[in-house]
């Protein structure tokens, strides 16, 4: 229920906003559709008509018409009656060539010029053709409505006659408007104008202009208002809120032939009995004003009421209920917000497109052609709020989800861009780089020279060859920030060239690099410090092992010193019985062993791990064989092996530590020993091959070598699977170990019978 | 007799020790520490000193500095430390011979009756050049009679073998490769030298050495040639 009752909260602050919304445009339409629009607002203070400036604006054009009418009575006028045919203009085109116009003809000629009187005297001008025709000037020879013309500068004597005609008619007007509307027609202004008409310099007639027969002024007076004013005072008496001054000026100017201004009273009846310019204009203003507050009204409530219920809508936007964690949001809020304000600019078009087509048709149905393009520019504006407040909704529903900004494309973007920056690959970086410069600065400089050669102004000039020297040094710069990333790039390399060479040890200076070479930097000297302590890891515990081996094959030899001497010393005893003569020699045997082994596990632990110190010198290697033959010589031949060496004659010199060397030839010669064949021969031979020398050293097995080459190598492994012979059992592990340590290449190959240990090294050049 | 001082701190091999060296006629004075030696040597009249260098409080090195800041009887070390720098370290501080564990009882009979001999019996001719002799360390030759000595026990070697000899100990310290050995000896420019010079070498060295896989006179360098150790 508690939703449904937010859903109907909802739907009334909808309600409310779009209502208020009407009230607006009813408004603005109310508004733009007063007479009044383009005025102001102080007009409106003045509560009634006879109040207001439009009404004294009214009198003052009526007052100097009124003025003007008594300067133009003589001219169209005959015995109180318009006359046409009364002569009102004479030119001459040239000599003996007098024309003379009467009212009629000027008005004919008047239609001809284009200028058209209207009902309410006003003069409609109706743009004509230019016939083509230079119109001649013309000699004025008498103007009625200007009889005694003051001549001030030359030419002012001639005139065309479309201005000519123009002035007859303007004047005729003036004339016609006071002739026709107050003195005709009925009025609710009355007047009088005396003026004194001298006939000379003693006597003078007085002439009175007035709309009223037989004029009773204090009456008139107190019909409404009034203004009275005579010559010789300053003095106007009236009862208006705005004294009509003007009159001083007017009653001054007002010297026309032989006249001159004596008296002028006025009074309006307020009542408006008769229809008159003053009575229309009164009703159409107090209506005007009734609506132009209403349209005020409805506009204040219409925008208080809008406002209110977007704050409020702003507020309750997304939630449901009174649960304000979480946030409803509609499918259209599923869109990024770039997405959302696209698809909103799309229906925004869509309806403005709409609008035009259909909108604008109804809309010119229902009103007038005067406010249409109000109309159109409302309903135009009316359709962008709405779309925009839609949108507006949707991208505040993001804002309380907080998804606006994780959402956005803007985001996604700018992410993308800041991963280009630092994970794309460089060549591609490059060539994109180098593509956008390339079009930036073609673009830039044609620009810059069409305008450079297009405005040739100065100082646009300097600026652009400003512009021009800013984009060089730009460009420079670019120039400058390729290299120096190609440098740090190329210190990269470098420095991973010498981890790779083993130099683990190498580090960058990281203040050299910049952006993501700085990290590669900074990833490249972690390399580094994780393999070297990685390494010495593993240096420590290969020499912990090897330590650890010394140390027990140390504690072993003690007691096994004890057990070789105390067996000695049974043996000494010369015990007869031939069962403890047997177990005697087994103690031996096996005391000797383990002899040999304790000694031989240092060694290969040694060996193996490098815990080795070489006394690198130079070794001729043919003549190690010589010795190591020697050695061997006789104790091959106890057990009936043939030793058959080929040794080249010339030294082959290597570089190794002879000791070691020896020790890696005497355990192959020992393995020969133990392992070949009675009566069978022990190949020895050495070739060179390029830059190696290689030993080789063959015998046949006297087991079958049912191990693989590899295994052999491996620590305790022997040929013969039952142990029973003499030895550790590491000797070919520490002859390849010792080998390798000398940078040699131990290599066995079984093949059958056939036991084969191949052992190079690099010849010394 | 003379009087052997015998210090190890496993008590097993002292005895063991002892008995070898009683059966061949020596008084041996037993010792468990360094510092039990030392007082023994005050207090005795000691000949030779067999010390074993880990041993609780007072170690084998220490004891031998020790006791040659005051005597000079041969010192010979027994010990389970096998490493080349063990025993030059040995060496060097003053013993006379380095024996590693477990060593044979025979190698060391003959040890310390060479040490004996050279230290009792040689010493004093040391500086007495009769006729063609040639001295080096133990080593004893006498030209005029084809004379060879070690530690005074007379050797018996062939004609070729005492040349090898010779040549080697007039030079002592040079290092010989085999065709030089050849080519002085046979008199013949060696062509294609064979493994005859390193087969004398190797009896010579059976002759006159205790321990002929430790040689102390004729040392093999290997890849280069021979030589005779200057002492």
């Amino acid at each position: 229920m508690k939703a449904d009752f937010t859903q109907i909260k909802k739907f009334l602050a909808v309600s409310i906003h779009l209502f208020s919304l009407a009230m607006v445009i009813a408004s603005i339409c109310i508004l733009y559709a007063n007479a009044n629009f383009g005025r102001g607002l102080t007009w409106i203070q003045s509560e009634t008509y006879v109040q207001s400036e439009l009404f004294y604006n009214q009198l003052q054009s009526d007052i100097r018409a009124i003025f003007d009418y008594a300067r133009l009575q003589d001219a169209f006028e005959t015995d109180g009656e318009v006359d046409l045919e009364k002569e009102v203009l004479s030119v001459s085109q040239g000599p003996n060539a007098t024309t003379t116009y009467t009212l009629q003809e000027m008005i004919k000629l008047g239609e001809h010029y284009g200028y058209l009187m209207q009902n309410d005297w006003s003069i409609d001008v109706l743009p004509l053709e230019n016939t083509g025709a230079q119109e001649n000037a013309v000699l004025i020879n008498y103007k009625a409505y200007d009889p005694d013309p003051v001549l001030t500068e030359p030419g002012q004597a001639y005139g065309k006659m479309k201005d000519l005609c123009y002035e007859v008619l303007t004047n005729f007007t003036r004339y016609a408007y006071v002739y026709y509307n107050m003195i005709e027609g009925d009025s609710n202004l009355s007047f009088e104008l005396i003026c004194n008409n001298h006939n000379d310099m003693l006597s003078y007639d007085t002439i009175t202009y007035t709309n009223v027969s037989a004029p009773s002024w204090d009456k008139l007076k107190h019909m409404g208002l009034y203004a009275e004013f005579t010559a010789d005072t300053t003095y106007i008496d009236t009862n208006m809120l705005h004294p009509p001054t003007y009159l001083l000026d007017l009653a001054e100017n007002t010297a026309f032939y032989e006249q001159s201004f004596q008296h002028f009273v006025i009074s309006i009846d307020t009542n408006f009995p008769y229809n008159d310019v003053y009575t229309q204009e009164s009703s159409t203003y107090s209506l005007m004003r009734k609506w132009t507050i209403r349209g005020m009204m409805f506009m204040g409530f219409g925008l208080v009421g809008s406002l209110f219920s977007f704050l409020y809508l702003m507020l309750i936007s997304g939630y449901r209920g009174r649960d304000r964690s979480q946030i409803i949001l509609s499918p259209i809020d599923r869109l990024s917000p770039e997405g959302c304000i696209l698809l909103f600019l799309i229906i925004g078009s869509v309806c403005v497109f709409a609008g035009r087509f259909v909108g604008f048709r109804l809309l010119h149905l229902v009103t007038s052609a005067s406010s249409w393009y109000y109309v159109e520019k409302l309903l135009l504006y009316l359709i962008a709020y709405l779309v925009g407040l839609l949108c507006f909704f949707s991208l505040l529903r993001r804002y309380k989800a907080r998804i606006l900004w994780n959402s956005s494309w803007l985001k996604r973007g700018s992410a993308e861009v800041k991963e280009y920056f630092t994970h794309e690959a460089s060549s591609r970086s490059c060539a994109y780089c180098y593509i956008l410069f390339v079009g930036l600065n073609i673009t830039f400089a044609c620009t810059t020279v069409y305008l450079f050669f297009y405005l040739e102004s100065t100082v646009y000039q300097l600026f652009f060859a400003l512009v021009l020297l800013a984009w060089i040094a730009l460009d420079l710069a670019c120039f400058r920030f390729t290299v120096v990333k190609a440098l740090q790039e190329d210190k990269i390399n470098q420095a991973i060239a010498n981890i790779a060479s083993g130099d683990i040890s190498y580090c960058v200076n990281l203040d050299e690099f910049s952006g993501k070479q700085k990290i590669t930097a900074d990833h490249i000297n972690h390399i580094g410090e994780n393999l070297d302590s990685a390494l010495q890891e593993k240096v420590k515990s290969e020499r912990f092992k090897a330590d650890l081996i010394t140390n027990v094959s140390h504690d072993l030899k003690t007691p096994l010193t004890s057990i070789i001497n105390y067996v000695d010393l049974i043996k000494r005893e010369h015990i007869q019985d031939e069962k403890i003569q047997g177990y005697l020699e087994v103690l031996e045997q096996k005391s000797q062993r383990l002899k040999t082994l304790t000694e031989d596990l240092v060694e290969a632990s040694k060996a193996s791990s490098g815990n080795v110190k070489l006394e690198i010198s130079d070794i001729d290697f043919v003549e190690l064989i010589h010795q190591t033959n020697g050695e061997f010589e006789e104790k091959f031949s106890t057990r009936s092996l043939h030793l058959v060496s080929y040794l080249p004659e010339h030294p082959i010199l290597i570089e190794a530590d002879g000791r070691r060397l020896w020790r890696v030839l005497e355990n192959l010669y020992n393995n020969a020993f133990k392992y070949a064949m009675p009566n069978s021969r022990v190949y020895i031979d050495i070739c060179q091959e390029n830059d190696w020398v290689a030993f080789t050293i063959k015998n046949i097995s006297e087991h079958p070598l049912n191990i693989s080459s590899s295994e052999l190598t491996e620590r305790f492994v022997r040929g013969d699977v039952s142990r029973t012979t003499e030895g550790s059992g590491l000797g070919l592990s520490i002859a390849q170990s010792l080998t390798q340590l000398q940078k040699g290449n131990f290599q066995i190959i079984i093949d059958g019978d056939l036991f084969k240990v191949q052992v190079k090294f690099p010849v010394k050049k | 007799m003379a009087n052997i001082l015998v210090c190890d701190d496993d008590k097993q091999i002292v005895e063991a020790i002892d008995i070898y060296l009683t059966g061949e006629g020596f008084h041996v004075i037993k010792a468990y520490d360094g510092s039990e030696a030392l007082k023994l040597l005050d207090s005795n009249q000691v000949d030779l000193l067999i010390l074993d260098v880990m041993m609780p409080g007072l170690d084998g090195i220490r004891t031998t500095l020790k006791v040659r800041e005051t005597s000079s009887i041969p010192i010979i070390i027994l010990s389970a430390k096998s490493e080349d720098t063990d025993k030059i370290l040995g060496l060097n501080i003053g013993a006379d011979d380095y024996i590693t564990k477990p060593f044979n009882p025979l190698e060391l009979m003959a040890r310390v009756k060479s040490q004996l001999r050279r230290y009792t019996q040689l010493g004093n001719l040391n500086q007495q050049g009769v006729g063609q002799i040639y001295k080096c360390g133990g080593l004893q030759i006498n030209d005029d009679n084809k004379e060879v000595l070690v530690d005074g026990d007379p050797i018996r070697l062939t004609p070729i073998e005492y040349n090898i000899l010779l040549l080697l100990v007039k030079n002592a310290g040079k290092v010989f490769s085999i065709d030089e050995i050849y080519e002085q000896i046979w008199n013949e420019e060696a062509i294609g030298a064979d493994n005859t010079v390193a087969v004398h070498i190797r009896h010579i060295r059976e002759k006159i050495e205790i321990n002929p896989r430790e040689p102390r006179y004729l040392k093999v360098v290997w890849g280069v040639g021979y030589k005779i150790e200057k002492q």
